[in-house]
């Protein structure tokens, strides 16, 4: 029996994976999703949130809770594997492997942040459609949020089922844009989070982050093994659930 | 040469510890057919963080988002209501207030009040056949200054066997990520004037009877029907409590034939 912990991406929460938890559990295996911080039906707000470390904060509360010989499966989606490394950094005994799913993956040279700066500075005009952002925290400490308006977020569900798609917008909440000004400027470490095991699950059809980004965050911070599923859309938990478990039981066999 | 069917707007409205995004599959069957479709979250409920239930001490403050809904709808405009299960009393609150404004209240095997006795009556009826037991480890606590309020957070095992015990195991799972505990009003409501005709007893109403609902039983639906009348009676076969999980596409089509009777 393995233990997985899933992450899940900006301004979604925990119920993005309810395909996904029941077909692992009924492999056998214990599955343990949350809220990130204001996200789900987390009660905290968006303001909230002034460092990575209090966006991730229920991550690493739910990893600080399992023993020092626990081991898990880290799986995270989108902006998700942001926190994901962080937890991954100040946890790395604890995590078996971390699983990128068509995922930010910082590396150990850059702030965290580097990765989704870096997408969110290309983005065109004409992909952008509603995808806003706004701005909170204080003139010393400027903070950024995000918001998916329904056209970009079809873009992200363009091969997902309509009731999924009708259920995200029913469900969508203001996300933090992880900028420096939230990471810090410091990077993640190679003793850390560099020495885990990672594997990235490419999605093929992403329309959100497209496969050449995806490529190139493997490019930038190389991983142990890169699988794909060729006709998932952003969300391969409502677009290809079943090829999305089928990979994540094969990498808990493979990296004990 | 047919008639085109009218365009309608639905307004559905949730149950206790639930949200509009009990609504997911539903949505899109109806909005697939060209008609309007708004799934409200009520106070403290689905992602409105904004409020927690001990905030929220009357039916009419928990219903606000509804009341907002009704009060912006333009004068020539009439909304099919949908209410399940507990959201039946905020269904009741808006017809009393809003009755031109509504074709049809549909009432999911949901609480249906009459103008008789006050607004709570269908409620302890309900209440005073739940045992400790059957609530199966859901916490129910006192709230407000002067512990009048009584929140509901439904255990796992409560969803799993009185609410969705019918259902598919990942609706049940999104139910478990995404509830939060609610309210029964009950002290509140039993101190509230009744129900009027001329409010709440001029609107037609259908009653959409669950026959294997584990939590609101058969026979207190039926009892809720013969207490006051309902316009049209569907029942829905082999359905638990939840039937927009259970069977969306026969409610839809229920909802939609309604819809058509009464517009």
């Amino acid at each position: 029996m393995k233990h997985y912990v899933l992450v899940h991406g900006g301004c979604h929460g925990a119920w993005c994976w309810y395909k996904v938890k029941p077909m692992l559990e009924h492999s056998g295996h214990r599955v343990t999703v949350f809220d990130l911080t204001a996200h789900g039906v987390n009660m905290s707000r968006v303001e909230d949130i002034q460092t990575l470390e209090d966006f991730a904060k229920p991550l690493l509360e739910v990893l600080e809770s399992f023993g020092s010989d626990d081991k898990v499966v880290l799986v995270a989606h989108s902006l998700g594997g942001i926190p994901a490394a962080l937890a991954a950094d100040m946890f790395p005994s604890k995590i078996s492997v971390a699983v990128f799913v068509t995922s930010f993956m910082p590396d150990t040279t850059n702030p965290p942040s580097y990765v989704f700066e870096k997408f969110l500075g290309s983005i065109t005009e004409e992909e952008r459609m509603d995808f806003e952002l706004g701005s909170y925290g204080t003139d010393d400490h400027p903070l950024k949020t995000a918001f998916l308006g329904p056209n970009y977020l079809k873009n992200m569900y363009l091969l997902s089922p309509i009731e999924d798609y009708e259920l995200a917008k029913m469900l969508m909440r203001v996300t933090p844009a992880i900028t420096s000004n939230l990471t810090g400027t410091k990077s993640l470490t190679a003793q850390g989070y560099g020495s885990i095991s990672r594997v990235y699950i490419v999605c093929g059809e992403d329309k959100g982050i497209r496969v050449d980004f995806q490529r190139w965050m493997i490019e930038n911070s190389p991983v142990k093994e890169v699988m794909e599923i060729k006709d998932a859309d952003h969300m391969p938990m409502f677009s290809k659930p079943h090829e999305l478990c089928d990979r994540l039981l094969k990498i808990a066999d493979k990296y004990p | 040469m047919s008639e085109e069917k009218r365009k309608q707007h639905f307004v559905l409205v949730h149950g206790a510890c639930h949200g509009a995004w009990c609504w997911y599959k539903v949505k899109p069957l109806l909005e697939a057919l060209g008609h309007r479709v708004t799934a409200l979250d009520l106070a403290a409920s689905g992602i409105d963080t904004t409020r927690s239930i001990t905030d929220i001490s009357t039916c009419e403050q928990y219903s606000e988002p509804l009341m907002q809904l009704m009060t912006s709808l333009p004068n020539d405009e009439k909304v099919v209501l949908v209410g399940h299960s507990f959201g039946g009393l905020s269904l009741a609150l808006a017809m009393d207030k809003f009755p031109d404004k509504i074709s049809v209240s549909v009432f999911v095997t949901a609480f249906m009040p009459d103008t008789k006795h006050s607004p709570s009556f269908v409620e302890e009826k309900f209440a005073s056949s739940m045992t400790p037991e059957g609530w199966m480890g859901s916490e129910l606590e006192t709230y407000g200054s002067d512990n009048s309020g009584l929140s509901v957070f439904f255990s796992t095992d409560f969803m799993k066997h009185r609410l969705y015990q019918l259902s598919p195991v990942e609706d049940l799972e999104l139910g478990l990520l995404l509830k939060r505990p609610s309210s029964l009003f009950i002290n509140e409501l039993s101190k509230m004037e009744n129900f009027s005709e001329k409010g709440y007893g001029s609107v037609p109403r259908a009653y959409i009877v669950c026959k294997e609902d584990n939590i609101i039983s058969e026979d207190h639906q039926r009892w809720m029907i013969h207490n006051y009348p309902a316009n049209l009676v569907i029942e829905m076969e082999e359905t638990d409590h939840m039937p927009m999980f259970c069977k969306p596409q026969l409610l839809s089509d229920h909802l939609l034939a309604i819809a058509d009777n009464f517009c």
